[in-house]
């Protein structure tokens, strides 16, 4: 299959000429024909491509005959193109499928391979437990190499000068130059996965050292240096083994390394989250590198890092000291948690060693090998140490290096008689054999150091956590941590005993000394005359208390009289008996307790009752005579003479005072001007100065003789009460006044008469039945009126201007006011409302009559008496209009009533809302000064009237 | 020694008051006792009233410290704080900055605080306003002013200066000689 590029064509050639044309050299398959236009449509050039199947020899000759010959007035040009994409896809699609199609027999033959392989113990290309070395069984050309890894032998061919010749490589030979790099291949899955960050980055160096990490404000934890040492001795000795063996110790280090260090802010980047485990030194590292590569991700942790604190922030020292320990802020102390290597589970373990070199090998299986292998040849010598060093590894599963370096060696000591023949083992075991005793104590050391970082969990769960492959090596690690673990609990609980039995001392020493309250010092003079009552109730004491050191001649004296308080013993009374000689005074034992230092100095003048103030006392004491209770000694001396210096001093003393004081005035003065607040700081000095005077207000009790207390007697108000009782007393009166404003009653009658004279006659009993209650009411609202004169009650004055509009405004003016809702217009419609507004009266009169908010609204002397009352009054009343005509049909209107037309224009505005509400406000002061006048007016005439 | 005058006092106080604001009051009054400010050699110094007595027998010219001393007076009657009021100044202080281990020692040999040595500080910090610095323990190493406001020190790059330094207790041993 052939692609051409014919280019030279002329604009008329088709296909089918092309196709004709190439037809002689082979089978065309495809002819694609292209033509070039410039912008007019006019084509400029043509070509095709062909898709030939041609051989070789036929492109050359179809090249020779038809390159560069003319044809249709072109020049053909020949080239061979490329595939066509199209074409290419497909036929790359078509491969793929035929590879697909393809392997299962190659794949056959691996399978093949690899059952035979499996066959004779090979897993997965490593033959465990097999030496380096061994061939496979039924595959000769199949070796063991390193790491129990299956690898071929490969003939090479080496041509060498004119002979060729063919070379034998063993792998197995060469497996101690094999670095194994990757995990190994057992565990696939853990194989896909990337190296942790934090292994890739294990030997990076730069920015570890002291100077560079102080730079950066990084300032190591203390350790204690014996423990890093160990860390470190481990360290280097797993180092040597080659890389598994150093990612695992990396590990264990980090493991045993993360509780004592809290780890660093910056550690909260991306990359490190698996860096839990990772070791303070790596992380510095990391960190380093970070922090040189990225400014400005440092400036932005650093922005993290700092903290902004409230004002009321409090200075805990307590809470510093912490942090200075942690060597970090607060935040990190979570982390320092979580790291702790003794809350690992059984689960963090297993997935931390997951990745680790493992190769199980029982015991059984060691030892034959090692028979097999102790016969063999210098060659083999090296790969059977590595078998060695292979076996070694499993135990290894402790969390601190110590642990892990224990284990080594009792493998090794357990191990002995199989390695014994091994030149190259010697020289490490000379190094184990040192290192046992070391490993021995840097266990123990590891144990203790848990303790003291006050974990008291015991190492064995550390074994535990670690699953042993060899149980009784496993069992005997145990025995040996139990055993520690039993000294250790037997020593704290010695200690606790001791301390108890010291706190047991002392209590008993002071419980002795808290017993005999009063007077008990006196007695250590006491103590010289009765040595034998001492020694009588030492044995007592001996008896009491089990301590002897404590147990001094005070103590004993203590308790002499507290025994001698508690019972009077007849060993007391030889006592005092003995006491007796010098016993003039002595009237009972209390009285002898008090004066025992006394004893000598009894008949001295006593230096209290000298002088005059002493005569004094003198005299008191023997008003008291002899009682005890009223002993009058020095400090009941007064001091007339010490109090008149005192009082000098206390001049020249007040007078540098109350410089002080008004030293400390000013400045407080200064200070209020240079603060700028001048209340608060005035008030303070006030009150500490008060404060010199503190008195206690829940001891205070009122005491009616004093006068500063009348302060807190409550005063009745009586003044108000008057008041209030000549305020009733006055309103009283204003209802009592029921003459006024009969003439009102009867031009209302006779507006109501004339009214009904409209009406038909029927009604004329219902008139006059209405007329008695217009009657009352009137009455009623003029009163009202007189009482309140000139109050502001809207209602009654809208009524009665309701009222008597048809009349005249006389109602009107003798208010001074008219009030209309409505603005101007009301006047006029007041005269159709007063109309029906009598004549509605009827029906719903006992709703508004009795309303008690109208008459409260009458009665009480507020001022205004709400504006939406009045309204709902009004509108009260609006509402009957409009019900009176349904409901009574033509008793109060009759057809074409200018009423019914006038009447729901009231609820229309007649005027904008602001043009009222001005005109309202403008008429409320109005009303408002009126009704103050008027109130006035009124209690003056009230008051001539009580006069008078 | 003689007390201030009115002049000084407003001087010293408006300085005080940049650092511990109102609580100028609790030094000025103290509920145990009368204390007071007196000026003796251009210093200020601040003792309690028995103190003062005490000092009445010692000769003016022979008297070289008592009580504390809060700082001197410069020629043209400035009032300069001096590290021994930090006892007075520290407890009271309005506005803190803390500052990180590694620029404590920076801080206390006299420098200023840069934006990365900064560990803290009191939120709602004005510019030039008078800060009392402590460590990160809580223990007061010193007072200086403020060279950024909060909000800037959040922003600003690492090597910029945060904190002006004014004084530290580091002089206690390098101005040994001068400081009363």
């Amino acid at each position: 299959m052939q692609r051409l590029y014919v280019g030279g064509l002329s604009h008329t050639i088709t296909q089918k000429d092309l196709k004709d044309r190439f037809g002689k050299f082979g089978q065309v398959e495809d002819v694609e024909l292209r033509t070039r236009k410039d912008d007019e449509g006019v084509p400029y050039k043509t070509f095709s491509y062909i898709n030939i199947n041609i051989t070789d020899a036929d492109l050359k000759k179809c090249m020779t005959v038809l390159n560069k010959s003319k044809w249709k007035g072109g020049t053909l040009q020949i080239e061979t193109a490329k595939e066509s994409f199209l074409h290419r896809l497909a036929e790359e699609r078509q491969t793929a499928e035929q590879q697909r199609l393809l392997p299962p027999a190659a794949e056959d033959q691996k399978q093949k391979m690899l059952d035979s392989l499996s066959k004779a113990g090979v897993e997965n290309f490593t033959m465990k437990a097999a030496v380096p070395g061994t061939e496979v069984p039924g595959h000769e050309d199949w070796v063991v190499s390193k790491f129990g890894r299956v690898l071929p032998v490969l003939q090479l061919k080496c041509q060498k000068g004119s002979r060729a010749r063919t070379l034998k490589y063993d792998p197995s030979k060469y497996s101690h130059n094999i670095r194994k790099l990757d995990r190994p291949s057992a565990d696939q899955s853990a194989s896909d996965l990337p190296t942790p960050v934090s292994q890739l980055t294990w030997e990076l160096q730069g920015g570890d050292d002291d100077i560079s990490k102080k730079r950066r404000g990084e300032f190591p934890a203390y350790e204690p240096p014996k423990r890093k040492k160990s860390q470190t001795d481990a360290v280097n000795s797993l180092k040597a083994e080659g890389k598994p063996r150093l990612k695992q110790s990396v590990d264990s280090v980090a493991l045993t390394e993360a509780p004592q260090h809290s780890q660093p802010a910056q550690m909260k980047g991306p990359p490190l989250t698996l860096s839990d485990i990772d070791s303070d030194d790596e992380i510095h590292r990391i960190v380093a590198v970070q922090s040189s590569s990225h400014d400005a991700l440092q400036q932005e942790e650093d922005e993290d890092k700092l903290e902004v604190v409230g004002l009321d922030y409090l200075v805990t020292p307590g809470r510093a000291r912490q942090q200075q320990k942690g060597g970090h802020g607060d935040e990190e102390e979570n982390d320092y948690d979580s790291a702790d290597t003794d809350e690992l589970s059984d689960s963090d373990y297993e997935a931390m060693f997951s990745n680790v070199t493992r190769l199980e090998i029982s015991l059984a299986d060691l030892q034959k090998l090692a028979e097999e292998f102790q016969d063999t040849s210098e060659t083999t010598a090296p790969s059977s140490l590595s078998v060695s060093e292979q076996e070694t590894k499993p135990p290894k599963k402790g969390t601190t290096p110590e642990e892990i370096l224990a284990a080594l060696m009792e493998d090794d000591s357990s191990e002995e008689e199989h390695d014994e023949n091994e030149e190259e083992e010697e020289v490490p075991k000379a190094n184990q054999t040192v290192l046992t005793s070391k490993a021995a104590a840097a266990s123990s050391s590891s144990s203790s150091s848990e303790e003291d970082e006050d974990e008291i969990l015991p190492a064995k769960d550390a074994v535990k956590a670690a699953p042993p492959p060899a149980p009784h090596r496993a069992k005997e690690e145990e025995e040996r941590q139990r055993k520690a673990n039993i000294r250790r609990l037997a020593a704290v609980q010695q200690r606790q005993k001791e301390t108890e039995e010291n706190k047991k001392l002392i209590q008993g020493a002071l419980a002795n000394l808290d017993a005999p309250a009063a007077g008990a010092g006196k007695h250590i003079v006491f103590g010289s005359d009765d040595d034998d009552d001492d020694d009588e109730e030492a044995d007592s004491d001996d008896e009491q208390q089990t301590t002897s050191e404590i147990k001094t001649p005070k103590k004993t004296l203590f308790q002499d009289s507290q025994s001698e308080n508690e019972a009077p013993g007849h060993k007391n009374t030889t006592t005092k008996e003995k006491l007796s000689g010098t016993h003039l005074f002595g009237g009972s034992e209390e009285e002898e307790d008090a004066d025992e230092e006394e004893d000598g100095s009894r008949f001295d003048i006593r230096p209290e009752f000298e002088g005059r103030a002493g005569h004094k006392l003198m005299e008191l004491q023997s008003r008291f005579g002899k009682d005890e209770r009223f002993k009058m000694d020095s400090r009941f001396l007064e001091q007339n003479e010490d109090k008149e210096e005192e009082s000098e001093k206390k001049k020249s003393g007040t007078e540098e005072e109350e410089a002080l004081e008004e030293e400390r005035k000013k400045s407080l003065s200064i200070l209020q001007s240079v603060l700028g607040s001048s209340q608060h700081t005035s008030s303070s000095s006030k009150t500490t100065s008060k404060a010199k005077t503190f008195r206690d207000v829940s001891a205070l009790h009122y005491d009616p003789s004093r006068e500063e207390h009348a302060a807190f007697e409550t005063k009745t108000e009586e003044t108000k009460k008057e008041s209030k009782a000549a305020r009733r007393k006055k309103r009283e009166e204003v209802q009592k006044l029921p003459e006024v404003s009969k003439e009102i009653y009867y031009d209302v009658s006779g507006d109501l008469k004339a009214v009904f004279g409209q009406t038909k006659e029927e009604e004329e009993e219902d008139a006059v039945a209405e007329k008695e209650e217009t009657n009352w009411d009137q009455e009623e609202e003029k009163k009202k009126e007189q009482e309140e004169a000139g109050e502001q009650v809207e209602q009654p004055t809208l009524e009665s201007s309701l009222l008597s509009a048809d009349r005249g405004a006389e109602k009107e003016e003798a208010s001074g006011f008219k009030f209309s809702f409505f603005g101007d217009d009301a006047e006029t419609g007041s005269g159709e409302t007063a109309e029906y507004k009598i004549e509605s009266i009827q029906a719903p009169k006992l709703s508004w009559q009795q309303d008690p908010r109208f008459h409260d609204s009458s009665s009480d002397e507020e001022e205004e008496k709400g504006q939406e009352e009045e309204e709902k009054t009004q509108s009260n009343v609006i509402a009957k209009i409009e019900e009176t005509p349904t409901k009574t049909g033509l008793f109060f209107f009759y057809p074409e009533d200018s009423r019914l037309t006038e009447g729901p224009k009231l609820f229309c505005r007649s005027s904008q809302l602001e043009e009222q509400k001005e005109q309202w406000e403008e008429r409320r002061t109005e009303l408002r000064q009126e009704y103050r006048k008027k109130h006035k007016d009124a209690r003056r005439k009230l008051k001539t009237s009580v006069k008078s | 020694m003689r007390p201030l005058t009115e002049e000084e006092t407003k001087v010293m106080f408006e300085k005080l008051s940049k650092y511990i604001g109102d609580n100028i009051k609790l030094l000025v009054d103290r509920p145990d006792g009368s204390y007071c400010f007196r000026l003796h050699n251009e210093r200020v110094y601040y003792m309690s009233e028995k103190i003062l007595k005490l000092a009445t027998n010692i000769s003016r010219d022979k008297l070289v410290s008592v009580g504390t001393c809060f700082g001197k007076f410069t020629k043209s009657i400035k009032f300069r704080l001096h590290i021994t009021a930090l006892d007075f100044l520290a407890p009271y202080a309005k506005f803190k900055v803390w500052v990180k281990p590694g620029q404590e020692q920076s801080f206390l040999y006299g420098n200023h605080v840069l934006k990365s040595g900064l560990g803290r500080i009191t939120e709602n910090t004005m510019q030039y306003q008078g800060v009392v610095v402590y460590s990160m323990t809580d223990v007061p190493l010193g007072f200086g002013v403020a060279a950024k406001t909060t909000q800037e020190c959040r922003r600003v790059d690492p090597m910029s200066i945060v904190v002006f330094h004014q004084a530290d207790v580091g002089e206690f041993i390098r101005n040994e000689d001068t400081l009363t």
